[in-house]
């Protein structure tokens, strides 16, 4: 199972949050489960088919940020919201999970923050005492 | 590098506090405040993220901080540092996500008792006429990839040409609107995604068209040569890049991971990832930068448009007949080439301004022709419920800043306490017994942009004033706001 809960971190002008996992494909989904969490309020949708996401990063920190933006550029760009995410292998520099995506519905799905970008202010992923830990800010 | 604080500063004179070069800095840090703004800076990382820019390589003049500084991502929101062409670096982390984010102002011949009754009513047209919010999207005009790339390398001048504006409209814009060394090329696919629908859009977070007032003058003389007058209906319009903007960062964020490491640059924070100016990477960054600001600068422009237009349709008169003329368009994000003088002689060099606004004196051959004697007018806005100034650059500014001054008034809650705060208030009616009428895309975004969640402008404009980098001209209210 899957811990869903994040900590939000606020500063003056700063958002962000951090996620805790069992193991390292645990730590990403939850990042990303928050960042959607943070981002959007969805109402219903029809089941639909997953997409596979494949992302590529140098270490494993740029690995999340590039993994969260994905989801960032498939809302801006494509108006994809994503309702559900399972996280399935994550090496040092490749992370492949499936996605439901759905196309964002004005009628009863909100917007909640606008997010800029994923930055690499504070940002930590790491291990300890076997539990992982993942700390992210977001450019509002 | 261990955290700077504010034990680490000297106190110069009331306004100016020096961050004495040690450890790894190359340079010393300079700071714009006064003691009850440094109260509000004790607590964030913004005086550590000076010192980090202050190391490095290349940098020329100090590492500044203008009063508004709090904390951002690399430099500090506030920073402003230059760079030598040939010896120093360039980072997508001096310039931010936001690329081009910038403020524009314009004036009209109308006065406010002209327009009290209308003001719902252009408030509500301004905000159906643009697209405002998260995601803000344009639904009847999505540009295709070979349009949007002219947009990237003409800037303003694209709007004008396809009936947004007029030529004189270019003549009041930070370098006539456009970016000439951009290059569209430089620009992902994916950026390019990202704007092909929301060129003419507003975003959100503190962006905004405001409808106001003049209604303070401090320099009649300088009021009346930026043709400014008490009473007088103004609008500010801010914006920036959007997504596309956003997308060039992370872009180039990712690549000068890399190039750090290649050319061997020690970084005190990843965020400051950067490259030599002359690199490939730092010409590649430093001509995309330039595309998502001409970018920018068409949002802006277009948003202009629309603006005469809804004024037209609402008040029934024509765009010309009520005056609406451009005043000045200013960058508050952005990395440019400009001259300076360095050691007693001239030199380009690459300014950095993060959330700072250039402020060039009157005579800078920079700065055009109707504002020869005033200097360059630079707009301050502050929160949507207080007031907004327009100020002009000084020969101080050129010497001590690299023409560069303040640009806001920073927030002094997070988005959380000022949800908290504004628990149980109807935020839009309380603004609307202030004399303001608000509309806003989301009410989560109103809430966090509470008047009480911003420091008071008046502070950060007093210290840009008297330490001589900016000279107040006059102070706008507004009268009615849209919020992305």
């Amino acid at each position: 199972m899957v811990p869903q809960l994040y900590h939000l971190i606020e500063h003056t002008a700063d958002t962000g949050f951090e996620v805790r996992g069992n193991t390292r494909e645990q730590v990403f989904e939850a990042a990303a489960l928050a960042f959607f969490h943070i981002m959007w309020r969805l109402g219903h949708h029809k089941e639909s088919q997953p997409e596979i996401i494949e992302v590529t990063g140098s270490d494993l920190k740029e690995l999340l940020v590039n993994f969260l933006e994905e989801f960032l550029y498939l809302y801006d760009a494509k108006g994809f919201i994503c309702k559900q995410l399972t996280v399935q292998s994550v090496t040092e520099t490749k992370i492949c999970a499936k996605a439901w995506l759905q196309e964002f519905n004005d009628d009863k799905d909100h917007e909640l923050l606008g997010v800029k970008a994923v930055t690499y202010h504070q940002l930590y992923i790491g291990e300890k005492d076997h539990k992982w830990l993942a700390q992210v800010f977001l450019d509002i | 590098m261990n955290d700077f604080t504010i034990h680490n500063l000297k106190q110069i004179d009331l306004y100016r506090w020096l961050l004495p070069k040690q450890g790894k800095m190359r340079t010393d840090g300079l700071l714009f405040l006064d003691r009850s703004l440094l109260e509000h800076i004790k607590n964030d990382k913004s005086i550590t993220q000076v010192a980090n820019v202050a190391c490095l390589p290349g940098i020329v003049g100090k590492s500044l901080a203008m009063p508004d500084m709090h904390q951002g991502y690399g430099f500090p929101i506030g920073g402003v540092a230059a760079f030598d062409p040939d010896q120093g670096v360039v980072s997508p982390g001096g310039v931010g996500y936001d690329i081009n984010c910038g403020v524009r102002l314009l004036r009209t011949a109308l006065e406010k008792e002209e327009i009290a009754t209308r003001i719902d009513a252009l408030v509500n047209c301004l905000f159906t006429n643009i697209p405002s919010g998260v995601g803000s999207k344009q639904r009847y005009l999505k540009l295709n990839k070979q349009e949007l790339k002219k947009v990237l390398e003409t800037g303003a001048s694209w709007a004008i040409r396809n009936g947004y504006g007029s030529n004189d409209d270019l003549l009041h814009i930070e370098e006539g609107g456009c970016l000439g060394w951009a290059d569209p090329d430089t620009v992902s696919d994916r950026a390019l995604d990202r704007g092909q629908a929301q060129l003419g859009t507003l975003g959100s977070g503190n962006h905004f068209v405001e409808v106001g007032f003049v209604d303070k003058i401090f320099d009649d003389k300088l009021a009346s040569g930026i043709g400014l007058f008490k009473n007088q209906v103004t609008i500010i319009i801010h914006t920036g890049s959007r997504g596309l903007g956003h997308q060039v960062c992370g872009d180039y964020i990712r690549l000068m991971q890399n190039a750090s490491r290649k050319y061997g640059i020690d970084l005190p924070d990843r965020e400051l990832c950067c490259a030599p100016i002359h690199s490939p990477e730092g010409e590649k960054y430093l001509s995309a930068m330039a595309a998502a600001a001409n970018f920018a600068f068409a949002n802006r422009q277009f948003i202009t448009e629309e603006v005469r237009r809804t004024f037209e349709h609402v008040l029934g008169r024509g765009a010309i007949k009520l005056g609406l003329e451009l005043v000045y368009d200013v960058c508050h994000n952005i990395a440019k080439f400009e001259t300076h003088e360095v050691n007693g002689r001239q030199q380009e060099v690459v300014v950095h301004r993060k959330g700072a606004t250039r402020a060039f004196p009157a005579h800078h051959p920079k700065v055009p022709d109707a504002y020869r004697e005033t200097g360059q007018p630079v707009l301050i806005p502050g929160d949507m419920g207080r007031y907004s100034y327009v100020l002009v650059g000084t020969e101080k500014a050129l010497q001590e800043t690299f023409g560069s001054t303040c640009h806001g008034a920073g927030r002094l809650m997070s988005r959380h306490a000022a949800k908290k705060i504004a628990k149980g208030h109807n935020v839009t009616a309380e603004l609307a017994e202030m004399g303001v009428t608000v509309k806003g895309a989301g009410r989560a975004t109103l809430v966090e942009e509470i008047p009480q969640a911003y420091k008071d402008v008046e502070d950060v404009v007093r210290v840009v004033h008297e330490a001589g980098i900016a000279n107040k001209v006059a102070r706008l209210r507004p009268l009615g706001v849209i919020k992305g």
